[in-house]
């Protein structure tokens, strides 16, 4: 229950956060965060394959840095398809490249801020219910 | 703005901000100049006296009571020299939530132990790990100038289902970057 509760937190909040467009409360450069559907830009379609766009929690990158992250999807969408385009981000700021290989059912690459200010990351993942790996 | 070592150590709030408490499990300092290479081809490349700010990712978004913050001591490297920073959760929060560090520039850090267990697809933790969970990192002076590196880890009393962690943190070299844009 706890761990559920912990990930229903994140999940409802994030939602909560980037559909009303509270991103402004983020702090800087969260006002150009875009609304990103994952789901609909990657390369390789999965029929009867439900895909859930799942929001990641927001990061905080200082000005010119480069960090490398895993997100995960959960629910009852918890796979995410590796190497098929399915990560969206705002690019005003950030460049990503994917790392397949640390990737189990999850997404592993780097993100790297090329703003001088700082910057808030969201990720949104495309998320599915059955393993398409 | 460029921050010289002394005015760092002045402003309290670069390096701190966290709770005084801390599990620091070890510090080892390797001196692998030799294994690294030298640094002096990498001098020109890096800003030294730039500071990448402590960032409170290691909590992510989770409220003060959710979590933890745990730092460690000033961490000084010499040019080329390596250093693993190992940190613990504390046994009312024995959950490791995530990483974050204060450094300088030219200090890369690595992620060299294994991230939390994944808690995804029902699998499921126990009500309280054997021991509180730890993170270590591997602390490198890329240039030819000394470098500060202090951690902070995120410790929460639940387990955490999902939350994104990282593996690694870098200052981009913006010494190279400005011969770019000249």
């Amino acid at each position: 229950m706890g761990m559920q509760r912990i990930s229903d937190r994140f999940g409802r909040r994030l939602l909560w956060c980037c559909t009303l467009g509270a991103l402004a409360a983020l702090g800087p450069g969260a006002g150009s965060v875009q609304a990103a559907d994952a789901c609909a830009q990657r390369s390789a379609q999965v029929p009867n394959n439900p895909c859930q766009n799942q929001v990641q929690a927001p990061i905080s990158y200082t000005g010119l840095e480069t960090n490398s992250w895993a997100y995960y999807c959960t629910g009852d969408h918890p796979y995410f398809f590796k190497a098929n385009n399915g990560v969206a981000w705002d690019n005003t700021c950030f460049t990503s490249t994917e790392n397949i290989v640390a990737e189990n059912d999850n997404f592993d690459g780097d993100f790297t801020n090329w703003c001088v200010d700082s910057e808030w990351l969201v990720v949104t993942l495309a998320c599915f219910q059955f393993n398409p790996n | 703005m460029p921050l010289t070592i002394a005015a760092q150590f002045a402003r309290g709030q670069l390096w701190g901000g966290a709770s005084s408490a801390w599990t620091l499990l070890a510090i080892t300092v390797v001196t692998s100049a030799f294994a690294l290479g030298t640094p002096a081809a990498a001098t020109g490349l890096y800003s030294t006296k730039r500071v990448l700010a402590h960032t409170e990712n290691e909590c992510l978004n989770l409220r003060k009571h959710e979590c933890r913050t745990i730092r460690s001591p000033r961490v000084a490297l010499k040019p080329g020299d390596a250093a693993r920073i190992e940190l613990a959760c504390v046994p009312g929060h024995p959950f490791l939530v995530g990483w974050d560090a204060a450094h300088h520039e030219h200090i890369g850090l690595t992620l060299v132990s294994d991230r939390p267990v994944d808690l995804r697809a029902g699998a499921t933790a126990s009500a309280a790990p054997g021991k509180p969970e730890s993170v270590t990192v591997l602390a490198v002076n890329h240039a030819g100038a000394r470098g500060i590196v202090t951690l902070f880890i995120g410790c929460s009393a639940e387990p955490i289902v999902g939350a994104p962690f990282p593996g690694s943190k870098h200052g981009l070299p913006t010494r190279a970057l400005q011969r770019i844009g000249n």
